[in-house]
């Protein structure tokens, strides 16, 4: 079984896609990402696209994650949204937003549909089923959160139940930090 | 002979596939008669993507008739065995 960290998992998967020619920007931002996530513990950012989305026009805006308990400041999210506007300009962002969430027919690419199932799937959880099949949450507190709050621990799986609203390139371990917000809410903060 | 020893074969492949993919389900819990989808609590897209892990691993290309009947490992050999 191949099983990953899931910092590990988010490098090989950004790896992955950049031999595929998907550029998800430097490794440096994604580590900055990373170190961000983990530092802050709990909350989770995600880019979203804003409003004028739904009508046409392509915008993101930064979402913060919601925390009882910070002892970090709010710049921090600040600064990961200028790093992120920096190195993977938000045209980048944009396309893989935009494009990673949108409903695609199982059908259509001929993927598995069974009664009852979904008869979509999207850009994103095709990348993972294709190249990362085995990319697990291998963080027994993360994998136990991923699977109680999006009912998987495949990295891509988590991904998957987030698109449209997250982009691919952030938000591996934003969604999961995300998701642990939810569960702890949901579960109490002591688990 | 062959034939049942290569099914026995298929089969240990075909549930180490899924338990590999899904992650969070021991091996011990899956046999050739376990139906993944009543089974286990299995989110849609994990199984979309073990049953084209197999279609891709055993170059399969099934109607969507053949999806639509498949829900145990038993009846994924007998895709398999059927396709090949």
């Amino acid at each position: 079984m191949q099983e990953k960290e899931l910092s590990d998992a988010v490098f090989s998967t950004v790896y992955e896609l950049q031999r595929e020619g998907v550029n998800l920007g430097p490794s440096s931002l994604v580590a900055f990402n990373l170190r961000s996530s983990m530092m802050t513990s709990c909350p989770g950012t995600l880019i979203l696209p804003s409003q004028s989305w739904t009508t046409g026009a392509i915008a993101h805006e930064v979402i913060k994650g919601i925390r009882t308990n910070s002892s970090l400041p709010e710049t921090t999210f600040e600064m990961l949204w200028e790093c992120t506007k920096e190195h993977y300009g938000l045209s980048a962002a944009t396309a893989i937003t935009a494009s990673a969430g949108i409903p695609i027919s199982k059908t259509a690419v001929g993927t598995w549909v069974h009664a009852g199932s979904s008869r979509t799937t999207n850009l994103a959880s095709l990348i993972g089923m294709r190249f990362f099949p085995r990319a697990l949450i291998r963080h027994p507190t993360a994998a136990r959160m991923a699977k109680a709050t999006f009912g998987t621990v495949r990295v891509f799986g988590v991904i998957g139940r987030g698109i449209p609203f997250v982009a691919a390139g952030l938000a591996v371990f934003d969604l999961v930090s995300i998701g642990l917000c939810a569960y702890e809410a949901k579960n109490g903060k002591d688990r | 002979m062959e034939k049942i020893a290569d099914r026995a074969q298929l089969t240990q492949e075909v549930i180490e596939l899924f338990v590999s993919i899904i992650g969070f389900i021991p091996r011990e819990d899956v046999t050739r008669t376990t139906n993944f989808i009543r089974d286990f609590d299995i989110i849609d897209d994990d199984l979309t993507c073990f049953m084209m892990q197999v279609k891709w691993r055993y170059n399969l290309k099934p109607t969507p008739e053949d999806w639509a009947r498949i829900e145990t490992i038993d009846e994924v050999i007998d895709l398999i065995l059927a396709k090949n």
